[in-house]
């Protein structure tokens, strides 16, 4: 199909036997029997290892950043919480007097 | 990260030991911190030297031509979910026998693992069997199966997800981890037991694998993807402790008077 669409595409091109209206210069688009055989094997081998190469670093991503956040809060709370109990007994006497 | 580790402490202390005791968890947190970043470390240098076995070093299979390299991280990413399912269901019969923080935490952690691993399982399998076998899915019992064992940790996280965190959730959930476990032999042994088009490469007579350099490269995927799932466990296993733990100390903020910030 290439071939002759080629040798068509020459004929014309040299003017030898142009094809004179658009109908004659039509072409037929088919498949090819087994198309799924005919994947690359190089593409199908770069999906699969984006996708797990994307996965991973996206969890552990994710997974840093939450951890920092919660980290941030732990610490922050238990500073805050610290200078309470310090205070506490300050205030208990400040209250009972 | 320091405070991560540190185990809740309800009971009343005195102000210096209960620095004392803050200063031994900040040590050992230091250590585990210290531990984790040096599995990292090695982790990735061994994924690199895999990365470099499976496109340099391991020849490509005459039939299938370069997709079959596929199979070097397909298999040891199978494997990882194992690993994750097991650590949940251990997880989950630790905290069904003692009820403690940790057990909960590592079934979550392991589900995680699980889930993600098995959709990368997921997804690498069908992209190998579009050239393989010309099409992307179908009905295999190895593959069914599979499939089975991912949507039930997907379940189990959606349980913890939006279900609250209450005695009775968690073990539910528990429950779910422990039975979910009941899978992975099927999925194992589904290619012997049913047949189906799913290969069976790694088997007691020693597989497929003709090269030895084949067979190392496999080897060191096995390798890699056991310390990355370490790794993974080890830090979501972190993550779920701390958040345990920042929900104490709101509690006792809570009870102290302590205003939000």
């Amino acid at each position: 199909m290439t071939n002759s669409f080629a040798r068509a595409s020459f004929a014309f091109q040299a003017g030898t036997d142009a094809p004179r209206t658009v109908e004659d210069r039509s072409t037929t688009f088919r498949p090819v029997q087994g198309g799924d055989q005919m994947q690359s094997g190089e593409h199908l081998l770069v999906e699969a290892y984006a996708a797990i190469w994307i996965v991973l670093f996206a969890l552990i991503l994710l997974g840093w950043r939450r951890q920092r956040r919660i980290d941030a809060r732990v610490t922050g709370l238990e500073a805050a919480l610290a200078q309470a109990r310090a205070e506490a007994p300050a205030k208990k006497k400040a209250e009972a007097s | 990260m320091a405070a991560a580790l540190a185990l809740p402490c309800r009971t009343a202390m005195t102000e210096p030991r209960r620095a004392a005791v803050s200063d031994r968890a900040s040590a050992r947190a230091r250590t585990f911190d210290g531990i984790f970043y040096g599995l990292l470390g090695v982790t990735a240098i061994c994924t690199i030297w895999t990365i470099h076995a499976i496109f340099l070093k391991a020849p490509t299979e005459a039939t299938m031509g370069i997709v079959q390299k596929i199979f070097y991280f397909h298999v040891p990413i199978a494997y990882s979910m194992y690993l994750g399912a097991t650590a949940c269901f251990v997880g989950s019969a630790g905290y069904l026998y003692n009820g403690k923080q940790g057990w909960d935490s590592l079934a979550r952690a392991g589900a995680e693992v699980a889930v993600v691993m098995g959709l990368l399982v997921m997804i690498t399998g069908p992209l190998w069997a579009a050239k393989a076998w010309g099409v992307y899915w179908t009905w295999d019992p190895r593959l069914t199966t599979q499939m089975l064992s991912v949507l039930l940790y997907v379940a189990y996280l959606v349980l913890r997800l939006f279900t609250g965190d209450g005695d009775a959730e968690r073990r539910f959930a528990a429950a779910l981890g422990v039975l979910g476990a009941a899978n992975l032999p099927i999925i194992h042994f589904s290619v012997q037991k049913w047949g189906g088009t799913h290969p069976a490469v790694i088997t007691g007579k020693g597989g497929g694998l003709t090269d030895p350099a084949m067979v190392s490269t496999l080897m060191f995927g096995f390798l890699s993807f056991t310390l990355f799932s370490i790794v993974l466990l080890w830090s979501r296993y972190r993550i779920d402790l701390s958040s345990s733990r920042l929900a104490d100390l709101e509690q006792e903020a809570l009870e102290l008077g302590i205003g939000e910030d």
